[in-house]
């Protein structure tokens, strides 16, 4: 009796949920034919919506690292979308999933047990959110595993991305031992890694993988804060002024003036001119290979694209990052100079300073000591040689002129050195701009990036902390390295720091990754949903069990609605991408370490 | 026999129905009456289980209802005061829902619900789905699904609201048709002139109690009162009707 009581109940309720509560509640009786167009809107959502980005990815000629974390990007946004709906699914079907009114009214009269009721409504629900994932993933759920699966990737080292508890701040010297445990083992062969570490006056020196000590690297965009400290230096001398407008530096003739605002050495300092960070005119010729685009490319182009653009600019243009801002800096100083670029850096930066392994052309002496650049697929490539881009990425150093450059910075000891560190501009929420120094706000650290040929560079200096410190990679797709200036940072500052250990992905692909594939994809998107389910269920049940009567049932459409905004905007807040900076968020203690469907990502 | 043992019902500690007994016995149709609020519904609730009592017990045929509720309702045929149906189903799939929850078999059943919706004229509607229905045709559709288990006990909570005059003379005769086949019926209503012909027990209750527990024809000698509306008036009526009425009409032209 029980049983067929729970199978008609079921029945009902299954086919009301279906009939009513997603499609219409003016179906008057035509379910099939509705639940038919709900069933091929969830297949259509299935094959543009969902296979989409997965075809994308597949056939993408990307790195394997880089192919790795698109796939589970992919992955992850299938899952966030699964959980997506099926939220939604649960929460719109909130009332139906506990006895109403209704169902009281018409039920109670009858021979029908609580439990049974619930039991059968609770089941009906489960069925249709089952369904809706199943045809949601009608397609998707065929070609994700087969092309993923059949693509694969070669065995890989990549890092855990798990933070290390914190521990006591620790000295120059105190870095090494840390690096040492994990790094070395996680780099491919071919990839040289250089650290420096200054505190307190105390400088060490760590190399690793195929460089040494002195490997001379190209730093690329750190040399834009060479570019702002020309600038700042000859604003003291009273050579140029921040506000002075770029026009007047350049040759006579070069550039007509604006009838409005136009652009400052300042604005172009702190990436606020309005220039796009690239020129039209760089590769007219459609040349596929940059080394060449790039040293093609002289200050008779750059001058042409400044005489067709203006200098004129918007009242207040956001940040925007320019090589091409800084190309026009460098000239213009270079010009007021009555010098090249690189030998202003000479005269002005490097040779005062003492450093000797820096310049923007590197002699041919010390061409030897260039570490080799690897690209993307750890293939040998060349280094880059710039010319009118040369203020904004063509200096090569070693890690031990960074540091004397970064302990420069530290002491401030001349008023042009404290003018380049003097925050001027936003860059985002957090992070200003000092003359192309960014600054972060948090850790109170001044650094910037470069990234040039196959080189990774990475330069910060903390003068609340009394530390610096250089990373120099010349292999652009090691995650492992790129995490290391982070966990340097952090190890200096005495906070949690990220793992820098690696684990192996062993080699996937062809017909025996497409079958382990299948399940690990059903089974994760299946438990995504129930999770969701669940977890809406279980908020009920608990205000329900918590919660006087009269209260539950007042407070239940907003428990509603809170549930029906908190999906939402986890879907929309989160970052979609599994890229290593988020993943590491999702490993730590912030809000992204919360996101169910990371959580989901991770059991994959 | 049904038999009411001091009920009482309190919302918020005040009482819907306060200590009420009576009994109907089988054979007999008892009308329940009472003007609006006077907690005739709540009591209908209570009986048929889809409300606890406060205090106080309801008895079937000797036992207590809660012991065994599913045994109970098994034998409850209950015609709500409002129509509450699952309007996306037609006729014919609610009934056969209904007959399929009761555990009743199932040929046997489909026969029964054809006849019934042949007999209440629906037959033609029966595959309309409920929500296309009017009020009438879905108190037959109630009425079907009460009757359709051949129930010991029937609760029928204004019946004829919604019914054409035919339908409404048919299940008059039914009423009494059950209760001489030995139900047990208790039968609430307004329409006082329609109680007086059927009813021979009469319960009427005023502000949560029983102010009168007889057969009509003893009120009637009992009260000096020639019609069942004119005991009606004297128990349950406080107000002067016709002086309300005067005020309306004033009301309205000024």
């Amino acid at each position: 009796m029980t049983k067929i009581q729970f199978r008609v109940l079921y029945r009902e309720f299954l086919f009301r949920i279906i009939d009513l509560e997603l499609l219409s509640a003016d179906a008057l009786g035509d379910s099939n034919k509705l639940l038919g167009q709900f069933a091929a809107l969830l297949i259509v959502v299935s094959i543009f919506g969902l296979s989409g980005p997965v075809l994308l990815v597949a056939g993408r000629p990307t790195p394997p690292e880089v192919w790795l974390f698109e796939a589970w990007s992919v992955e992850h946004y299938l899952i966030a979308t699964t959980m997506l709906v099926v939220g939604l699914f649960a929460v719109l079907s909130w009332d139906t999933t506990f006895p109403d009114a209704r169902d009281v009214l018409v039920l109670a009269p009858l021979p029908v047990r609580a439990r049974t009721l619930f039991l059968s409504k609770v089941a009906a629900v489960a069925t249709a959110l089952g369904l809706t994932v199943v045809l949601l993933h009608s397609a998707v759920g065929f070609v994700c595993p087969l092309v993923l699966g059949v693509h694969g990737t070669e065995q890989l080292r990549v890092p855990a991305m798990e933070y290390l508890p914190a521990m006591p701040p620790v000295d120059a010297a105190g870095i090494e031992p840390l690096l040492k445990r994990d790094l070395p083992r996680g780099l491919s062969r071919e990839v040289g890694v250089v650290v420096g570490v200054v505190k307190h006056g105390e400088r060490r020196i760590f190399a690793y993988g195929t460089a040494r000590p002195d490997s001379i690297y190209q730093i690329g965009s750190i040399s834009k804060t060479f570019t702002g400290l020309l600038l700042a230096q000859m604003v003291e001398e009273g050579k140029v002024r921040l506000d002075e407008p770029v026009r007047e530096l350049l040759p006579a003739g070069t550039v007509r003036k604006p009838s409005g605002r136009e652009i400052t050495l300042l604005d172009l300092a702190v990436h606020h001119s309005g220039l796009p960070p690239m020129p039209d005119n760089v590769n007219r010729s459609g040349i596929a290979d940059p080394a060449i685009v790039f040293a093609n490319y002289h200050g008779a182009d750059l001058d042409a694209y400044v005489a067709q653009h203006g200098v004129g600019r918007e009242a207040n243009p956001p940040f925007e990052y320019s090589n091409l801002g800084f190309a026009l800096l460098g000239e213009a100083l270079a010009d007021r100079a009555g010098l090249s670029y690189p030998e202003l850096v000479a005269q002005r930066i490097t040779g005062p300073l003492g450093m000797r392994d820096t310049a923007v052309v590197l002699p041919a002496e010390r061409q030897q000591r260039l570490i080799q650049a690897y690209g993307t697929r750890h293939e040998p490539v060349p280094p880059w040689e710039l010319d009118a881009f040369a203020p904004a990425g063509a200096i090569s150093s070693t890690a031990g002129d960074l540091l004397t450059y970064l302990e420069a910075q530290l002491r401030a000891d001349s008023p042009a050195l404290r003018m380049s560190q003097q925050l001027r501009a936003d860059v985002a929420p957090g992070t200003r701009i000092a003359l192309a120094w960014m600054y972060d706000e948090r850790t109170g650290t001044y650094g910037h990036a470069g990234a040039i040929s196959g080189y990774r560079s990475y330069a910060f200096f903390n003068p609340r902390g009394g530390y610096a410190w250089v990373v120099l990679v010349n292999q652009p797709t090691s995650l492992l390295a790129g995490l290391v200036p982070l966990h340097i940072r952090q190890r200096l500052a005495g906070e949690p720091a990220v793992s820098l250990a690696s684990l192996t992905i062993p080699s996937s692909g062809g017909f025996s990754g497409a079958v382990r594939m299948f399940p690990a994809y059903w089974i994760t998107m299946l438990g995504a949903g129930a999770f969701v389910y669940c977890s809406v269920l279980g908020l009920q049940g608990f205000a329900a069990q918590l919660l006087p009567r009269r209260l539950f049932l007042r407070a239940s459409s907003y428990l509603q609605l809170g549930a029906f905004c908190a999906i939402i905007c986890v879907y929309c807040l989160q970052p979609m991408m599994a890229l290593p900076e988020n993943l590491l968020k999702a490993n730590g203690h912030g809000l992204l370490a919360w996101s169910p469907s990371l959580w989901f990502l991770g059991m994959f | 026999m049904l038999e009411l043992r001091n009920i009482t019902k309190r919302f918020l500690g005040i009482a819907a129905v306060d200590n009420v007994s009576f009994t109907a016995s089988a054979g007999e149709i008892t009308g329940y009456l009472g003007p609006n609020g006077s907690g005739k519904s709540t009591t209908m609730k209570m009986i048929t289980g889809l409300m606890e009592t406060t205090s106080g017990e309801v008895f079937f045929n000797g036992e207590r209802i809660q012991r065994d509720l599913i045994a109970y309702k098994q034998r409850l045929g209950y015609v709500p005061e409002e129509p509450h149906l699952y309007a996306h189903l037609s006729g014919l799939e609610y009934l056969a829902m209904v007959g399929q929850l009761r555990g009743l078999p199932a040929k046997p059943t489909a026969d029964r619900i054809d006849g019934l919706l042949r007999l209440l004229s629906l037959h033609g509607d029966r595959h309309a789905p409920i929500s296309a229905y009017s009020k009438g045709m879905r108190q037959k559709v109630l009425l079907s699904a009460a009757l359709l288990h051949n129930p010991d006990l029937i609760l029928l909570d204004e019946p004829f609201s919604g019914l054409d005059v035919g339908t409404g003379l048919v299940l008059r005769s039914l009423i009494q048709e059950l209760a001489a086949r030995g139900k047990v019926v208790l039968f609430s209503s307004h329409e006082l002139e329609t109680v007086e012909r059927v009813c021979s027990h009469v319960v009427i209750l005023h502000r949560a109690k029983v102010v009168a527990d007889d057969s009509i024809e003893h009120l009637r000698t009992l009260m000096a009162a020639p019609t069942l509306e004119a005991i009606f008036s004297q128990l349950a009526v406080e107000q002067d009707t016709a002086a309300i009425s005067r005020e309306i009409a004033d009301l309205i032209q000024a």
